[in-house]
Parts: C-alpha cells; structure tokens; sequence
C-alpha cells in the first residue's frame, strides 16, 4: 500500500513538473507604463499631503498665530495704559497706585 | 542587443531599452510569480512591481550575477511580499471582518497553465493548493526547481543559498507535501 501511495504521490508530481511558461497578459508593456506615469503623478502631487510638510506648515503656523496674539496683547496693555493716563490729565487728577 | 549593452542603456534611462527589457522578460516573471502565486491577479501585480523596481534601481546593479539572476530575485521578493500582505490581510479579516472585506479570487493557476492536461486540472489545483501552504522557502525552492524546471544551480543562485540547502528544502517540501496529499488520496 505504501509503495502505491510512493508511485501515486511521484505520478502525481508530474503533473506539475517542468510546466511550460505562461504568456503575460495582452498589453502588458502598456499597462506597466500607465502604471508607472500614474505613480509618478501621485507621488508629484502628494508631495503636499506629506505628514512631514502638513507638520512643519501647522507648527509654523501655530507659532506666528501665538507670536502675533502676544505682540497684539502687549501693544493693547500699552494703549490702555496710555489712555488712562491722558484720561487723568485730561480732568486733572493723580494717578496712584 | 547584448545583455551588458542593454544594461548601459537601462542604466542612461532608454525607454526603448526598458521597453525590450520588458518584452523579454515578461513571460517568464509572470510565470514565475503565478507559479508562487497561483492567482492571475496578484501575479500580473507582483509582475509589475518587479519592473517598476528594476527601473528604479538598475544602478544599483552590480552585474555580480546575471540579469535573469537579479530579475528571478526581485519577482521572488515581489512575490513574498504579496504572500505576506495577503496574510496580514486575512489575519486583519478574521478580527475585523466588516472592515476587511476579502477579496474575490480569480482562476487558479492550474486553470491558467497550459502545460497542464484538462484531465488533470483538478488534481494540479489540489496538488498547487497544497504546495501553496508549504513554508515560504520550501515553496520557492520546490516551485523554482520542479514547477519550473530550473536546474539547482540557478535556484541555489537565485535564493542566494547553496545547492546542498535548496536539496534539503527540496527533500522537506516533499515531506510535507506527501504529508499534505495523504488526506485528499484517502478522501
């Protein structure tokens, strides 16, 4: 029974030995090439979408944002002062603290 | 055109020359990607990958070993690769199964080879299915050497191993092989 199942299991490998090669599909080449052209305009237009460059652009942008609100906030803390002071000479009266 | 001539070429970035690299090797890198494969699809993807690759880095070749060679080895890469998605893939389906929907299958290999009879059809896809569950170095080995017929040396070149390892993933792969058939020959 072994020696059946060696001669069946041999019998049954040739079926798969030495196969011939298989044709690539119709139009490879052209295919290969719409491919390629397709990848290389992805990558040219996500080169905008990159993690690193929507990073670096909302970092820098975050930063000019607090930079602007804390100059604009020193700049209303000295008008306001400047107003009150010419408010105080303008009815004539000290200002003390 | 010779094989250094159309190196230097490739290497200036001709098209024509990647044009009859193309042409010359297709058939044999689909074919050996479909053998490891065994679907039309992923083949013809994994085949277009493997020359998207040799465009990119043809410079990058050492002319160490011949063309074909550094081509077998890139498709084999491209191969394992799809090999290894495809698992990650199914893993990813078995936990998630509404967001990894799993893909539909187009024909077989065997269906595909016409060096297969139609009378064994059947036998060949079963045979094919179960080498396709073999462990990856003894599925190349087995589908380099027996499949498609390449000679020891060239698949010891190819898997960068020596000819004794491909002999002992041979004789394993047989092993399992006769293990795996054992249960269709009793049904």
């Amino acid at each position: 029974m072994k020696n059946l199942t060696n001669e069946q299991f041999g019998h049954d490998l040739n079926i798969i030995s030495n196969l011939n090669e298989v044709p690539a599909p119709n139009f490879f080449y052209t295919r290969l090439k719409g491919r390629m052209e397709n990848e290389t305009s992805i990558i040219a237009n996500s080169f905008s979408l990159n993690p690193i460059i929507i990073i670096c652009a909302l970092t820098l942008f975050l930063f000019i944002n607090s930079w602007l609100l804390k100059t604009d906030s020193n700049l209303k803390n000295t008008n306001l002062n400047q107003n009150i002071e010419a408010l105080a000479v303008a009815y004539d009266q000290a200002i003390s603290n | 055109m010779n094989e250094n001539e159309l190196i230097s070429r490739l290497k200036l970035g001709e098209e024509p020359a990647f044009k009859i690299l193309v042409e010359t090797y297709q058939n044999r890198v689909y074919s050996s990607v479909l053998n490891i494969l065994q679907n039309a699809a992923e083949a013809e993807d994994a085949a277009q990958e493997t020359f998207i690759k040799i465009y990119e880095s043809i410079n990058s070749f050492k002319e160490e070993s011949t063309l074909a060679t550094w081509i077998y080895r890139i498709a084999i890469r491209k191969a394992l690769e799809k090999i290894r998605m495809k698992k990650n893939r199914e893993r990813l389906h078995s936990i998630l199964p509404w967001w990894m929907p799993i893909e539909e299958k187009s024909l077989d290999a065997a269906y595909l080879n016409p060096g297969i009879k139609i009378e064994h059809k059947e036998k060949a896809t079963i045979i094919l299915k179960a080498i396709s569950e073999l462990p990856n170095n003894q599925r190349i080995a087995f589908t380099l050497v027996r499949v498609q017929g390449m000679k020891h040396e060239e698949a010891s070149e190819i898997m960068q191993i020596s000819i004794k390892a491909i002999e002992s993933l041979l004789s394993r792969a047989k092993e399992n092989l006769k293990k795996k058939l054992k249960h269709y020959y009793k049904s």
